[in-house]
């Protein structure tokens, strides 16, 4: 979907990004991820154009975007910026409807597209149309961000730090909003971030940067598991364990009970949403080697066991 | 106690725009129901009522010149403005703002005079001098307003696929207005100013009557000339004040 | 490639003046001070040499645009210097040749094109204030050449045979004396301003209940334009005049400098007010918390601390009036108040374009430097406050 070949971007002295390929799959989730200046930011300007590169192509769709015309190949991919960059001067609805009016969109359509965003992002439409950015919190500004990217419907989505400015509380929730959305629509996203939580939270495959080039790029659980180069081990940290069970569902390590269905009434049990992490949470808290797990009935489905998280 | 009432009262609002608008309509059309006032002010005065031309047509003279020299200014000014923050002409931006802050230091009635010699008597070099005068703050304030969008909304539009032109006519302009129409409304002010002095020159309007008075020994002349451009100068302030707001309606700022 | 990125602003201005130069007339001679004029073009007038010479100075000026950045300001600026200092030179010695050969009687002015190399020139300058601005001594050095040269033209009596100059001799005691009525009305009301306006501007503050109706009354009156307000001020100044004996004493007249200065005043009052104003409400009010806290009177507060550190800001309000004042004043003169506004009104009246030259050209000149020099007070305030 989206490919980058030899790319180079070098500013006077500089090089800001040095020979990068790397390619995006259709319905992925391409993390960026590097310390402030690795380049991240540059690679995802050079998709839209914002930024033409040095040397080297990039495709998206197969077409190389340097014979696309810059505007139109923007109208066609989705972009989110970390300050918002909601229009001050227009309604929530008429942000929303930006690009489709510039794909000149009959009203009546542009109409029922932004009813159906705000839907989407579970904000109803009668309270929120209406408003100006300045009368929204962060939270609903970045979600209306969002909503303005997704307008025209676009197969490619980038995001630069999208949540990056928010408070960790909304932030969460926002991340988890935005993984329930992805999992729907399906879009192929390129997200910048610098926060290594959030990359192993929503990508499927991590592509790590570090001075304008590319240290790993993997799937998120081989990024975790093998690190391919001793930075990769430091900026995720020595906690990447616990981040990695993070990412994964206590059904992956649920043994299942046999026999009748009991009803279980204990806080140290945990429900089949929750994560590895949250299973190894219970047991140290409630020093426990095993801790069961219910459905929403209070109905007991299984056990989890330490030996198991650890040897996963 | 007096104090207290005029804080209640808000100046800006449509209530004293009548009252003033009010005050003004009525002395240029009715100018004689004061003449027994001026009569009993200055009772050594053979005549009171100014009658060289009427009120109605000085007041049109005035508004002429100020407002074609304005709408000349606007357009100039605007276009110079979006000009010099524009890729290809951003080499202009310090010495377009520099020039324009220097030029509204040059006092009004000096850059008057300087074009009497160029252009000669009348109305038309007071139009140029209220022309050339007008632009400068309104330069500076598009420039201000240009150079004040902030970064995330012009990123968007970019990253959006709208075109240059688009994003200066559906990001740039609404959110630099405010800053633009206080410009405008700064030069009406300083030119209505500047026009009454046209009258020393012989471009007509509200001035004629002070400097006939001043010159001819009539106070009576001056009061009413002065009354009636101060009228006028408040009621355009007011009425652009108001403009200025309807366009802070969103509440950027 | 980079560093060989055209100056499009020095270009521009280089090849306005070089078209001034070849297109436009340098010098106007006239029979006698209200004749009509006829044109002289610098390439008719001039030597070979000189021509090749100022030619050569526009074209450097031209080709100095394209120069590599790093050398470029220096040479744009010895271009600009040289070019400004033979326009001078250039415009004494044609006038002094054009005037030998005339009626004594003849005048010689500037040229449209006089004018606009001037501009140009201008320009030059202008294109280089963010590089004089990082070099000190460079400036200072250019400014002094520039000034050195000018006072050698001077003294040599090259400019001697220019119209304005001639008027400047013809009129010097009353030029003095207007320059003294000018600068003491103006500034008197500026003192006068600051003094009322300050505290004003203060009380606006401290009282909310009395800023909003002081700021209202002043922005009104600066909307009043100036010739209305002066021309009020006259009636009820005369009627006071007559009735209270000790005005009449002092001057006090419906015409002269009194209704001037009180209109002056007016209008220096509104920018003074509503910087201080202004300025204390950009105040960080943890300081002021911190100042109280201490157990600082209100008073003691206001003077050691409130208006120190908004001392830059009130300065700024100063130089607005300061400015406004300068140009305002030589309106005054219509009441009678003197200042330069009276050689202005005496040449519209004559139709006199060296007259009117002489009145505001000193007039423009005073303004900027007085606005110069306030913006370089208020820096230094500035610099101050922050430190």
């Amino acid at each position: 979907m989206i490919r980058f070949q030899n790319v180079t971007k070098k500013y006077a002295k500089t090089v800001a990004l040095n020979n990068l390929s790397f390619e995006v799959d259709k319905g992925e989730c391409c993390v960026l991820l590097g310390p402030s200046g690795c380049g991240k930011s540059t690679s995802l300007k050079l998709i839209n154009r914002l930024i033409e590169p040095t040397a080297g192509d990039i495709f998206v769709n197969g077409e190389n975007v340097s014979s696309v015309v810059p505007e139109q190949l923007r109208r066609s991919v989705g972009y989110v910026i970390q300050n918002v960059g909601l229009f001050p001067h227009l309604n929530v609805a008429e942000n929303i409807a930006t690009v489709p009016k510039l794909l000149k969109w009959d009203k009546a359509r542009v109409h029922s597209r932004v009813e159906e965003l705000l839907h989407l992002f579970r904000m109803s439409p009668q309270s929120y149309c209406d408003r100006y950015p300045h009368q929204l919190s962060g939270g609903e500004a970045q979600r209306v961000g969002v909503a303005r990217a997704l307008a025209a419907d676009p197969a490619i989505l980038l995001m630069d730090e999208p949540f990056g400015a928010l408070d960790p509380v909304i932030r969460d929730a926002l991340q988890a909003e935005f993984r329930h959305i992805q999992q729907d629509l399906k879009k192929t996203v390129v997200f910048v971030t610098h926060d290594v939580d959030e990359a192993i939270r929503l990508a499927t495959k991590i592509a790590v940067i570090n001075h304008g080039e590319i240290v790993q790029y993997d799937l998120v659980e081989n990024i975790l598991t093998r690190p391919a180069h001793p930075f990769i081990s430091q900026f995720f940290g020595e906690d990447r364990a616990l981040k990695r069970l993070a990412r994964l569902s206590v059904k992956q390590f649920l043994r299942k009970t046999s026999g009748e269905a009991t009803k279980i009434d204990t806080d140290s049990a945990l429900k089949l949403e929750d994560s590895g992490k949250d299973a190894l949470v219970k047991m140290i808290g409630h020093k426990l080697m095993s801790v069961p797990v219910v459905d929403d009935d209070s109905q007991l489905l299984g056990e989890i066991h330490l030996e198991d998280i650890i040897n996963s | 106690m007096i104090v207290r009432r005029l804080q209640k009262i808000e100046f800006s609002g449509w209530k004293s725009i009548a009252i003033v608008g009010l005050l003004f309509g009525l002395l240029v059309f009715n100018m004689h129901l004061v003449e027994p006032l001026l009569q009993s002010f200055f009772p050594d005065l053979d005549r009171h009522l100014y009658d060289r031309a009427s009120f109605l047509k000085l007041v049109i003279e005035h508004l002429l010149l100020v407002i074609s020299s304005g709408i000349l200014a606007t357009l100039v000014g605007v276009l110079c403005g979006i000009l010099v923050t524009r890729r290809g002409g951003r080499d202009f931006l310090a010495v377009m703002n520099s020039m324009a802050s220097l030029g509204q230091t040059f006092p009004p009635l000096a850059v008057l005079a300087l074009l009497v010699p160029m252009v000669g008597f009348g109305a038309k070099p007071t139009i140029v001098a209220l022309f050339v005068y007008g632009l400068f703050p309104i330069v500076r304030n598009t420039i201000a307003g240009l150079e004040s969008v902030p970064r995330g909304p012009m990123e968007a539009a970019q990253g959006m696929g709208m075109a240059p032109l688009q994003i200066l006519a559906r990001v740039e302009m609404p959110l630099s207005l405010p800053l633009i129409i206080a410009g405008i409304r700064t030069s009406m002010i300083i030119n209505i100013g500047t026009a009454t002095l046209g009258a020393t020159i012989g471009a007509g309007g509200l001035g004629a009557p002070i400097v006939a008075g001043l010159i001819g020994e009539n106070p009576a002349y001056v009061v009413q000339g002065a009354v009636l451009v101060g009228l006028l100068a408040i009621l355009v302030d007011l009425l652009l004040g108001r403009l200025d707001r309807v366009e802070k309606g969103y509440g950027v700022r | 490639m980079r560093l060989l990125k055209l100056d499009k602003v020095n270009l521009l201005g280089a090849l306005f003046g070089t078209l001034s130069l070849c297109f436009c007339s340098f010098l106007i001679y006239r029979p006698h001070r209200l004749a009509a004029g006829t044109p002289h073009y610098f390439v008719d007038i001039a030597s070979w040499p000189e021509s090749l010479w100022m030619a050569a100075l526009w074209i450097a000026a031209v080709v100095a645009s394209f120069i590599a950045r790093e050398k470029r300001p220096f040479i744009q600026l010895l271009v600009a210097t040289t070019l400004t200092l033979s326009l001078f030179w250039m415009i004494g010695a044609h006038s002094s040749r054009l005037f030998e050969a005339a009626p004594s009687y003849a005048r010689i002015s500037l040229g449209l094109g006089s004018w606009l190399m001037f501009t140009a020139a201008f320009v030059l300058f202008l294109n280089l204030l963010e590089f004089l601005r990082r070099s000190p001594v460079i400036t200072c050095l250019c400014v002094v050449s520039l000034c050195l040269g000018l006072t050698v033209i001077w003294m040599h009596g090259h400019l001697n045979h220019l119209s304005i100059v001639i008027e400047f001799y013809n009129k010097k005691e009353r030029f003095m004396d207007e320059l003294v009525a000018h600068l003491t009305l103006a500034f008197s009301a500026v003192g006068i301003g600051a003094l009322l306006g300050i505290p004003l501007g203060v009380l606006a503050f401290k009282r909310k209940t009395l800023g909003a109706p002081i700021l209202t009354i002043f922005n009104i009156v600066q909307t009043i334009p100036s010739l209305a307000l002066f021309g009020l001020l006259v009636t009820p100044l005369a009627y006071l005049s007559l009735q209270v004996e000790f005005l009449h004493d002092v001057g006090v007249e419906g015409i002269g400098w009194a209704p001037a200065l009180i209109a002056l005043v007016l209008y220096a009052l509104l920018p003074i007010i509503r910087n201080t104003h202004a300025g204390l409400g950009s105040l960080d009010k943890g300081i002021i918390e911190a100042g109280v806290g201490m157990g600082m009177s209100r008073l003691r507060l206001l003077f050691t601390v409130e208006l120190p550190m908004i001392r830059h800001i009130i300065l700024n309000g100063v130089r607005i009036a300061a400015v406004q004042s300068i140009g305002n004043t030589a309106v005054a003169a219509l009441i009678g108040a003197g200042g330069f506004g009276i050689f202005i009104f005496q040449g519209l009246g004559q139709a006199a374009t060296d007259l009117i030259l002489l009145g505001t050209l000193p007039i423009i000149l005073l303004a900027v430097v007085t606005d110069f020099l306030m913006q370089a007070i208020t820096f230094l305030a500035k610099a101050e406050a922050l430190k």
